[in-house]
């Protein structure tokens, strides 16, 4: 017989012979490998899902002409920038040009001209980019619709405009007084309650700024890149436009996942540290109720390094299995984690896989390199007199 | 050349507590000898120093030509793993380990495991036909002669045999006796250790020790 078939006959034979102990053992880094691979799961995938949480803040960057270079924007710029961000990173992007217009008030009695800021805009970017407002009506998501006109809170109480109202609106390029359908009103709570929203292509018009733009808002998910950095490398790539990030959203994202994985740290470490313990403890009871086998193995010519591999195989083994099941039980709970918390799945992950495999088995070495060590000091010739 | 050569072999515990005081002894091979005394009279001192697993405070201990007193943990398994085999009062079987396999377990760290040599060890005690069972299903005198077959599974060049009938009832006893009779016969060298006088005069040489002191030998 192969000395290494004997080998694996020795070990299999022990792991069975202690039911209880290796029970114990296995589940401490089936338990321990799982939790910890579940949280390194959802980890990998954090940055991209808790951005997309973020997200429900608003737009995060803010894009501007460069002041030194140009008073405008243009709609070519815009592309150019959007070019720099890849599908899955964009979540939305929303031109604006600003004027100023005159609007008929509905509330004096002689229906008097009041100035509003006016905004052209593409209304299917208003839930991606200013998620939180609030809009009674519809927004219609056709860019080349002509007649339709969304308009603030305030704008709609101080006017007097309802949904379905015929507003009129004139600009210093315009003869006379345009008529535009009333088909949403905007709560915003802040500046925006005080305009009114054309799409973009008719303000461009209403104003002769065609192809302009005065800012744009883009809502960007990073993937664990500084969104900051990533702003100054398409700063110096593209001249004439300053694209910002918007401090408040982006560095409150960067707070809330550091902190995140800050916590996930400190719960790996002591995960660990109580795997290790509970390992360590069987394992030393393990090699206390295997004296006497030890000992009569290094009498039958056995050395301290023999028995000592012996008891590491075992522990290899339980660690690997153990390890291997703790990932696909780990899994399992990062992908109930993902949905409770994040409403998607988390990715599989081969690294995370082969790096808890790894881990499982060098947790069960270190818990068990001390209850091993003592190997060393088993006399067989006291031990096998019972002394 | 004798197989076994002790000179002037002391071993002190503590400073002072001499287990074994100056003790000269030669055996030979293919030769039976007990070791005979009471409690506390330096039988086992003298058994962990030929089996290699002590090293005395002064004197030579020369086991088939090896002196062992200046050898380390290492070299002296090693030198038990090649020249002695062992058989316990207390059997010890690995409890997980069929018999065959704990007789393979001693090829396993002397060579190579051999299923079908190991067999025939059993074979020889005549537990050929217990060889898949495990030690918790033998009785004390089957567990005894499955000692004996790891004992001689690797031809050591001395059986050293540690009060190997002081667990077994009269049968058994018998069994194991003319066991350790028949190989004495085949030729092996055989040094036990024993309380019994029957089984002690048995041997072709009885040595008796008290107080650390060999006090009398038949030859």
């Amino acid at each position: 017989m192969k000395k290494w078939k004997m080998f694996l006959r020795m070990i299999s034979q022990a792991l069975k012979e202690r039911k209880s102990r290796v029970a114990i053992v296995f589940f401490a880094i089936v338990v321990g490998i799982g939790v910890i691979s579940a949280l390194f799961s959802v980890y990998y995938d954090i940055n991209i899902k808790m951005s997309k949480e973020l997200r429900t803040y608003g737009a995060n960057l803010a894009l501007k002409p460069n002041s030194d270079q140009a008073q405008n924007l243009s709609l070519n710029e815009l592309e150019r920038v959007i070019a720099e961000f890849s599908q899955e990173e964009l979540v939305g992007y929303r031109p604006n040009l600003y004027g100023i217009a005159e609007v008929e008030s509905q509330v004096s009695v002689f229906k008097s001209n009041k100035p509003v800021v006016l905004v052209g805009t593409w209304f299917d970017q208003i839930d991606k980019i200013n998620p939180y407002w609030q809009i009674e009506g519809e927004l219609s998501i056709n860019h080349d619709i002509k007649d339709e006109v969304v308009i603030g809170r305030d704008v709609a109480e101080k006017l007097g405009y309802d949904i379905g109202d015929k507003l009129k609106l004139a600009t210093e390029n315009t003869w006379g007084s345009e008529e535009f359908l009333v088909t949403a009103i905007v709560e915003t709570g802040d500046d925006a309650d005080n305009r009114i929203f054309l799409n973009l292509g008719v303000v461009e018009r209403l104003l002769a700024k065609e192809g302009q733009l005065n800012t744009a808002y883009l809502s960007v998910i990073s993937k664990g890149e500084d969104l900051k950095e990533k702003a100054a490398k398409i700063n110096q790539k593209l001249s004439g436009v300053e694209l910002e990030t918007i401090q408040k959203i982006a560095s409150s994202e960067g707070k809330v996942l550091d902190k995140i994985k800050s916590l996930m740290y400190l719960v790996v470490m002591v995960i660990l540290l109580s795997t290790l313990l509970c390992v360590s403890t069987t394992m030393m009871t393990i090699v206390a109720e295997r004296k006497e086998e030890i000992a009569l193995k290094k009498a039958l010519g056995a050395e301290n390094q023999d028995v000592i591999i012996e008891f590491l195989t075992e522990a290899i083994i339980l660690g690997g299995i153990g390890g291997l099941v703790g990932y696909g039980l780990g899994f399992v709970g990062a992908q109930l984690i993902g949905k409770s918390v994040f409403d998607s799945a988390i990715s599989f992950r081969s690294m995370v896989m082969t790096s808890s495999f790894i881990l499982s088995i060098v947790v069960s070495c270190i818990a068990s390199t001390l209850p091993v060590s003592r190997v060393v000091d088993i006399d067989p010739a006291v031990t096998l007199k019972g002394e | 050349m004798g197989l076994i050569t002790l000179e002037n072999v002391s071993k002190i515990y503590d400073g002072d507590v001499r287990a074994l005081d100056d003790v000269s002894l030669e055996i030979k091979h293919g030769e039976w000898v007990s070791i005979m005394g009471p409690s506390g009279s330096g039988k086992s001192t003298m058994l962990n120093l030929i089996g290699c697993m002590d090293t005395p405070s002064k004197g030579v201990v020369k086991i088939d030509g090896i002196d062992i007193s200046k050898l380390n943990k290492k070299e002296l398994t090693k030198v038990r793993r090649e020249k002695i085999g062992l058989v316990f009062q207390q059997f010890h079987l690995v409890p997980y380990l069929t018999a065959v396999e704990n007789v393979m377990v001693a090829q396993y760290y002397h060579s190579m495991a051999d299923e079908e040599e190991a067999l025939k060890a059993l074979e020889r005690v005549g537990l050929g036909h217990r060889a898949n069972h495990l030690p918790k299903e033998l009785s004390g005198g089957e567990q005894q002669r499955v000692c004996i077959a790891r004992a001689l599974i690797n031809y050591p060049k001395l059986i050293l045999a540690d009060e190997p009938t002081g667990n077994l009832d009269k049968e058994n006893e018998q069994i194991v006796v003319d066991l350790f009779e028949e190989l004495h016969r085949q030729g092996h060298s055989i040094l036990m250790v024993t309380h019994d006088p029957k089984v002690g005069q048995l041997a072709q040489r009885q040595i008796i020790l008290e107080h650390g002191k060999k006090l009398e030998s038949n030859k």
